[in-house]
């Protein structure tokens, strides 16, 4: 069984009230659009604009764990003063970021809990057995929410997290929907001081919160690339774009 | 939901690349995959006819075609009518590509939808477009605010210097005659036609020449997208092997 869903046009702009697929499934088209299948978070997406994964909570990573062994199915961390919602970290995952925890560098997908009280307690249920024990070292194992899990708007040039994509229907909050990773999109683009949106020129996050615009300034070092204008629109309009970088 | 019942994408094998075909058999951008990470679209040789070992691009959008005025369309019509302007359309010309609505002045902005089969339209007349899906948001009568975007594999032509004019599709595998269909390469490892001194595991962009890669180095750089590494380096003017990852 393919872990891609074959797609048809119509179907990306599909949204559900409840949750029907797995944080990030993939769903692709004969011309090379693909999909991922993402939650609003706190603003209803928009068509055309650029979306961000979620940003890691401050109070959820660097934490400390309880002693996990070789085979266990639950890391216990003392979370910081900030509650963590129902599933919020459904289909994300739990590093070891610490190289002075012997479990270091691994990365354990997170399956469906409940709500937990700030500084609570969490049990974090996982969907593989640990594979090299975790140790108590303090302030060395974060959560990290799915990519696809409650997306932004991107922070205008200077992103705060992954890119998530561009939205291909608007979804109310809370609800899900299709967000586009790859082949022809439209997005909101702008010019970029020297620069005027280009067909064939490379498009990066843009300084407008959501757009993209040419890939021109020292900036470009630190962004990432995202796609390449096909049919440039005047500024603040919105062009065609071919996304080749987001994955 | 749509179903997981069969993958759009053709499982190939080392041969299957080199197929050429007189009449149009799959989808423009059908993709083609081999087991070694080369990936392939099915594409249309454009005006010229298609090279081995170059770099394509996509059809550069017609000017009197973007840009245009259409009828108003509700939500769930299945064609919008545009007003081209005086450029004909031949038949197909946009079958797999793209109406797009690119002016946020309209009330259906940021929605592209998908173009059917079409017969051809005579310049300056009313193209009653035939889309894949229906109308999402109401699509207003606001003057020259949606556009034809062609599919990026219909009618590739050599990749123009320096300064790209659309979307680049692939390095070419095998003579495409004008109007047939082919495969272009999209990733993985492929030759193609360099100028300048290349350097094995550095970065390859649009060269100065038509149809060729050179390696990153300049200003323009900055505007161009990064292609694929180099992998093999042959001398000037003749092909080095590239791994291809920047395309998508």
């Amino acid at each position: 069984m393919s872990n891609v869903i074959s797609g048809h046009e119509g179907d990306q702009w599909k949204t559900h009230a409840s949750k029907q697929l797995n944080y990030g499934q993939e769903m692709r088209f004969i011309d090379g659009r693909r999909y991922r299948y993402a939650k609003a978070g706190a603003v209803a997406v928009v068509v055309a604009k650029l979306y961000q994964a979620p940003i890691p909570v401050t109070n959820h990573v660097l934490r400390t764990p309880s002693a996990a062994a070789v085979g266990d199915r639950t890391v216990t961390i003392a979370l910081g003063a900030t509650a963590a919602a129902e599933d919020a970290y459904l289909d994300g995952y739990l590093v070891v970021d610490l190289a002075t925890n012997t479990g270091f560098g691994h990365i354990y997908q997170i399956a469906n809990h409940k709500a937990i009280a700030s500084s609570g307690s969490f049990a974090v249920p996982l969907r593989s057995a640990v594979q090299v024990a975790i140790s108590t070292q303090a302030t060395s194992v974060s959560l990290i929410p799915n990519n696809y899990n409650g997306v932004i708007l991107a922070i205008a040039t200077t992103p705060t997290a992954s890119l998530a994509g561009v939205a291909a229907a608007p979804f109310a909050i809370g609800s899900f929907g299709w967000v586009q990773v790859a082949g022809n999109c439209m997005c909101l683009t702008e010019d970029n001081g020297a620069v005027n949106v280009t067909e064939g020129y490379q498009l990066i996050v843009g300084g407008t919160t959501g757009s993209l615009m040419p890939q021109a300034t020292a900036v470009s070092l630190t962004v990432p690339e995202v796609g390449i204008c096909v049919r440039a629109a005047t500024t603040t309009d919105y062009s065609t774009v071919c996304l080749t970088r987001i994955e | 939901m749509p179903k997981n019942d069969q993958s759009v994408v053709i499982e190939g094998s080392d041969g299957d690349q080199f197929a050429v075909h007189t009449v149009q058999s799959l989808g423009h951008g059908q993709e083609m995959r081999f087991p070694d990470g080369r990936r392939f679209r099915y594409a249309r040789a454009g005006a010229v006819a298609v090279v081995p070992g170059k770099l394509y691009q996509a059809a550069i959008p017609v000017t009197n075609h973007v840009l245009q005025t259409v009828a108003a369309a509700a939500v769930g019509a299945r064609t919008v009518a545009m007003t081209l302007g005086g450029t004909a359309v031949t038949a197909d010309q946009y079958r797999d590509g793209y109406l797009v609505v690119d002016l946020a002045s309209n009330t259906g902005f940021g929605y592209i939808y998908q173009i059917n089969a079409h017969p051809a339209q005579t310049a300056s007349s009313t193209f009653n477009i035939p889309l894949r899906s229906a109308v999402q948001v109401a699509i207003a009568t606001t003057a020259n605010s949606v556009s034809l975007v062609p599919n990026n594999y219909a009618g590739v032509i050599l990749a123009v210097v320096a300064t790209p004019t659309a979307c680049i599709a692939g390095v070419s595998v095998k003579a495409i005659p004008i109007d047939n269909f082919g495969w272009i390469q999209i990733a993985g490892n492929v030759p193609v036609l360099c100028t300048g001194t290349m350097v094995i595991g550095t970065t390859a962009i649009t060269g100065t020449t038509t149809g060729a890669i050179i390696a990153e180095s300049a200003a323009a750089s900055l505007t161009l997208p990064v292609l694929g590494y180099i992998n093999r380096v042959a001398v000037t003017t003749a092909y080095s092997t590239i791994t291809l990852t920047g395309l998508e």
